[in-house]
């Protein structure tokens, strides 16, 4: 017993000692562990900035909490590593601590021992006991465990906190396309949310019919379905909405022209009635605001009054009004045409058969009313789903025209012209490639800026506006942003207007038929509905010469201005051959075409409007 | 057969004992500490050894240099191709009594006495070998019918040349397993071998002193098999043993290509007891991983055998199973 209790005094002190050493070992780990935490958590933080400077991806403040987090995360997984490593009892620590100190398993055994895990002879017992104790008391732990780390580790988490503060707080070239990618985002789950709400109200719209609502919902699910899209690009969603503001705007216009027709029709009714009331002696005068019902009841009231010419005067203007009705309302029609034909088969009699006909066509012209008016109601409302379908692609079309701006500004400066002119028009590739890259900077030279700063780059409209010294300047030929979206339309024939005297009329396409060895077709025929056949020309080739790169430059004349180089012996002017104005509708007609038509985004159908209203000649001259 | 009593050893007897018997030993034996160690391991354990070395190195020496430290009856059967079981165990022979009538009398042979030397072994035949072997086992001798109990303690300590020779009989891997430690006896390195010569070659022949008896023997022996051996020690050696086997998940790459089978549990039990006297011997009064990896060589050596390629490429057991003492972690830490 004495024995015992002797034993359990000396697994308390031998436990005790355990649990120093053990607290203290976990102590050391970590503390040797945390310049290596820091330093992987400042290693995401770095990477993420240095990875931010290549590509947008993050912004500043961004990188920065990031990388507090991942500090955070990497001590606290530090932390209940060192905590996972000291699980177990005494026994389980002993056995660590047997190998860290070298005690040759004295510990573990002892309280092995002591526990009854083991058995031995008590002499043997008690002198392993003893022995233990007396080497764990031998044992400086401080020495064996120290609370330091080393200095390489905590110079490399200092050099990688260096490193991340610098990446994160230096100026970042691509936080402003982080900002416009989080734009574009906001922009697209904006429109897909407007495009929802529209198909509910589309879903319930009583005004429709089945069929409509069926191609409409079709049209705006197909359009909600790719902007749920994870990976859409702001041109898909452009496209997307614009297809969406098709089907509405066609919806729309649809109903307009519904409610217009009904509209005209009760005006022309009432036209005729209020002429006959206007034309009646002593029947007062009509209010010129009054409707067709007003004047019915106008004219029921009165017909007691009225001479049998009188009575046969508002026959006639009923059965005009019927004729004005008969093809929005042939209900509202039949019941005046029964009203006009009682007051025509018995004028002066039986006055109550005509003013019970007279009757029920005022109920029936009142109906027509509201039907018009629901008409154009349902006609505003699909005017304005359509506003805001439109709305919405604009906003994506600024946000690609964003996005687009931003991949330009990383391109090199020989593949800024191709990106232009995909932002411009979002044209396919080989519609981009069917302009010489000389043509098209110049033309966005002289749409940028009426003074025509050499070196510079602008866009207008939707397109933002950007700079680019790095363009040289080359060419004097204005081209419009649109100029791309309109090839569409126009095939090659294109347009461009130049601020530049002498440029004015002068199409890029154009010019370029005659190097092409006559390959481009219908270059002046803008009716081919916006199809052409042509053979894309990347490099300029002279006629009789070899194919193959060949680098054309205009010389300078002595006042700096740059001189033409070729023979113009035939037209020395430089004028076009077929007048201006004899062309121009061609062209403006082709490009309402291609208005029509959907493939012109709405968001620069008015720029195209505009710019062809600012070409239209204004005298014979031109 | 009288047995012999067991005399009750306290810790510093057996510190004094186990001291001064290597002390003794050592007197004689130059260079071979090792090997004396191993030896008296075996010993105190009250299981056998086999001593392999080339001739000359002192196995029969060591031997009888130990029986001369311990005051144990010795005997030394020089095995030969045409030694007979009868010649090891003993036979009835026909014998004339006083009042003329004859009788059977059996007449013991060598292996009854306490300490054997079996001496150059692998050359009888495996029946001649198996009498022996059956004698380590069950330490009893049966002739004609009747059962013989041998004295205890009774240890056998054999040799075997490595070498092939004709006339060889290389024991069986069943037989093998029975001693508890292969005791490799190497060269004598310089200073050793210097040692040797001034002590062999004088006048004087030194010889051990008699310090300790069966009695205390086998009293140490008990005494050391009571070492404890922590939980986490013991299932060292059992991973220990099982990684010695090829189609163990923890077998070393070694031990994959090189072994046909591994270790048996005998093993095992000779490695713990190996070690819990290796402890005692080193003043200690636990068994540590350290006594573990020092005796497992001598308890494993001669009980992996090897697969065609180990013996093509002449792998030494030896470094097998420090490979396995490389690659094996000393504890899980799983309580």
């Amino acid at each position: 017993m004495a024995t015992q209790t002797a034993f359990r005094l000396q697994y308390h002190a031998l436990t005790g000692a355990v649990r120093r050493w053990e607290a203290r070992r976990r102590m050391a780990l970590f503390l040797r562990w945390l310049p290596r935490l820091l330093a992987a958590g400042l290693a995401v933080g770095a990477g993420a900035g240095l990875l931010a400077r290549l590509t947008p991806l993050l912004l500043p403040a961004e990188i920065a909490a990031l990388t507090v987090i991942a500090v955070l995360i990497a001590l606290i997984a530090g932390a209940v590593g060192v905590w996972q490593t000291g699980r177990g009892g005494a026994v389980v620590h002993a056995r660590r601590f047997d190998v860290l100190f070298g005690l040759d398993e004295r510990l573990s055994t002892a309280l092995e021992l002591i526990e009854g895990r083991i058995r031995s002879i008590d002499e043997l017992t008690g002198r392993q006991i003893d022995d233990a104790a007396s080497v764990l008391s031998q044992v400086n732990a401080r020495s064996r465990l120290p609370l330091t780390a080393d200095r390489r580790d905590w110079l490399i988490a200092l050099l990688l906190a260096l490193a991340a503060a610098l990446l994160i707080f230096l100026p970042n070239p691509q936080a402003d396309a982080v900002v416009r990618d989080g734009a574009a985002r906001d922009a697209l789950e904006d429109a897909a949310e407007t495009l929802r709400d529209l198909t509910q109200q589309i879903a319930v719209d009583p005004l429709l019919s089945d069929e409509d609502r069926r191609k409409l919902l079709q049209a705006l699910q197909a359009a909600v379905s790719t902007l749920d899209r994870a990976n859409i690009s702001p041109e898909e969603a452009f496209a997307a909405l614009s297809s969406a503001e098709n089907a509405l705007r066609e919806r729309a216009d649809a109903q307009t022209r519904s409610a217009q027709t009904q509209q005209q029709a009760l005006a022309s009714a009432a036209a005729a009635l209020r002429q006959t009331m206007d034309g009646m002696d002593g029947m007062g005068q009509s209010g010129a605001s009054m409707s067709a019902s007003e004047l019915m009841a106008q004219m029921a009231q009165q017909m007691a009054n009225m001479t049998p010419e009188q009575m046969a005067q508002a026959a006639n203007a009923l059965q005009q009004g019927a004729q004005a009705l008969q093809s929005i309302d042939p209900a509202a029609a039949q019941a005046m045409q029964q009203a006009a034909q009682v007051m025509q088969q018995q004028p002066g009699q039986q006055m109550d058969q005509a003013a019970q006909a007279m009757q029920q066509a005022q109920s029936a012209l009142q109906n027509a009313q509201q039907q018009t008016q629901r008409a154009e109601n349902a006609a505003q409302q699909a005017q304005n789903a359509a506003q805001q379908a439109q709305s919405q692609a604009q906003r994506a079309q600024q946000a690609a025209d964003q996005v687009g701006g931003q991949s330009n500004n990383q391109q090199p400066s020989g593949q800024q012209q191709s990106g232009q002119q995909s932002q411009n028009g979002q044209n396919s590739p080989a519609e981009s490639g069917s302009q010489s890259g000389a043509q098209s900077q110049a033309g966005q030279q002289s749409q940028q800026s009426q003074s025509g700063q050499p070196g510079a780059q602008g866009q207008t409209g939707q397109m933002g506006e950007q700079a680019d010294s790095s363009q040289p300047a080359a060419g004097m030929q204005g081209q419009s942003g649109v100029e791309d979206d309109l090839r569409s339309g126009l095939g090659s024939a294109g347009s461009g207007a130049g601020d530049q005297p002498g440029s004015a009329g002068a199409d890029t396409a154009m010019q370029q038929s005659p190097m092409d060895g006559g390959q481009l077709q219908a270059s002046n025929n803008p009716d081919g509905q916006g199809q052409s056949d042509f053979e894309q020309v990347y490099a300029p080739r002279r006629i009789g010469g070899e194919p193959g790169d060949t680098t054309i430059e205009l010389e300078s004349s002595p006042d700096g201005l740059p001189v033409t180089e070729g023979e113009f012996a035939s037209n020395p002017a430089g004028q076009s051959l077929v007048p201006y104005a004899d062309v121009f509708g061609d062209y403006r007609g082709a490009a309402n075409r291609a208005l029509d038509s959907g493939y012109v985004p709405l968001g620069l159908r008015d720029v195209v409007r505009e710019y062809f209203t600012s070409l239209e000649p204004r005298g014979r001259g031109e | 057969m009288s047995n012999t009593p067991i005399e009750a050893v306290s810790l510093e007897q057996f510190s004094a004992l186990a001291q001064a018997i290597e002390r003794e030993v050592k007197r004689v034996m130059v260079g071979q500490d090792e090997a004396v160690r191993s030896v008296l391991i075996c010993i105190l354990a009250g299981r056998h050894a086999l001593l392999e070395g080339v001739p000359g190195l002192g196995k029969t020496m060591l031997i009888k240099t130990m029986a001369d430290a311990l005051d144990l009856k010795f005997a030394r059967i020089q095995f030969t191709p045409d030694l007979m079981p009868s010649d090891i165990v003993g036979t009835d022979i026909l014998e004339e009594q006083e009042d003329g009538r004859r009788a059977f009398r059996f007449q013991a042979g060598p292996v009854f006495a306490n300490l054997i030397l079996a001496d150059e072994i692998n050359r009888a035949t495996p029946k001649t070998q198996s009498a022996l072997l059956e004698a380590m086992q069950e330490k009893t001798v049966t002739v004609a019918n009747r059962s013989y109990k041998l004295e205890p303690p009774f240890f056998v300590l054999a040799t075997q040349n490595p070498l092939e020779m004709e006339g060889t009989y290389p024991l069986p891997e069943a037989q093998l397993d029975r001693f508890m430690f292969k005791v490799n006896v190497s060269f004598p390195a310089l200073d050793d071998l210097i040692g040797i010569l001034d002590r062999t070659t004088g006048a004087a022949e030194p010889r051990a002193s008699k310090v300790a008896d069966g009695a205390q023997v086998i009293g140490m022996g008990k005494l050391a098999l009571n070492a404890p051996v922590a939980s986490h020690v013991t299932e060292y050696v059992a991973r220990l043993v099982l990684a010695t086997h090829p189609d163990n998940q923890s077998a070393p790459r070694m031990v994959r290509e090189y072994v046909r089978y591994g270790a048996s549990p005998r093993g095992a039990q000779s490695i713990i007891m190996g070690a819990k006297i290796h402890a005692l011997l080193e003043g200690r009064y636990n068994v540590a991983f350290e006594d573990v990896h020092a005796v497992a060589p001598a308890a494993l050596r001669h009980r992996l055998l090897l697969n065609f390629e180990g013996l093509a490429e002449a792998v030494r057991p030896d470094a097998i199973i420090a490979e396995v003492i490389k690659t094996l972690p000393r504890t899980t830490y799983n309580g």
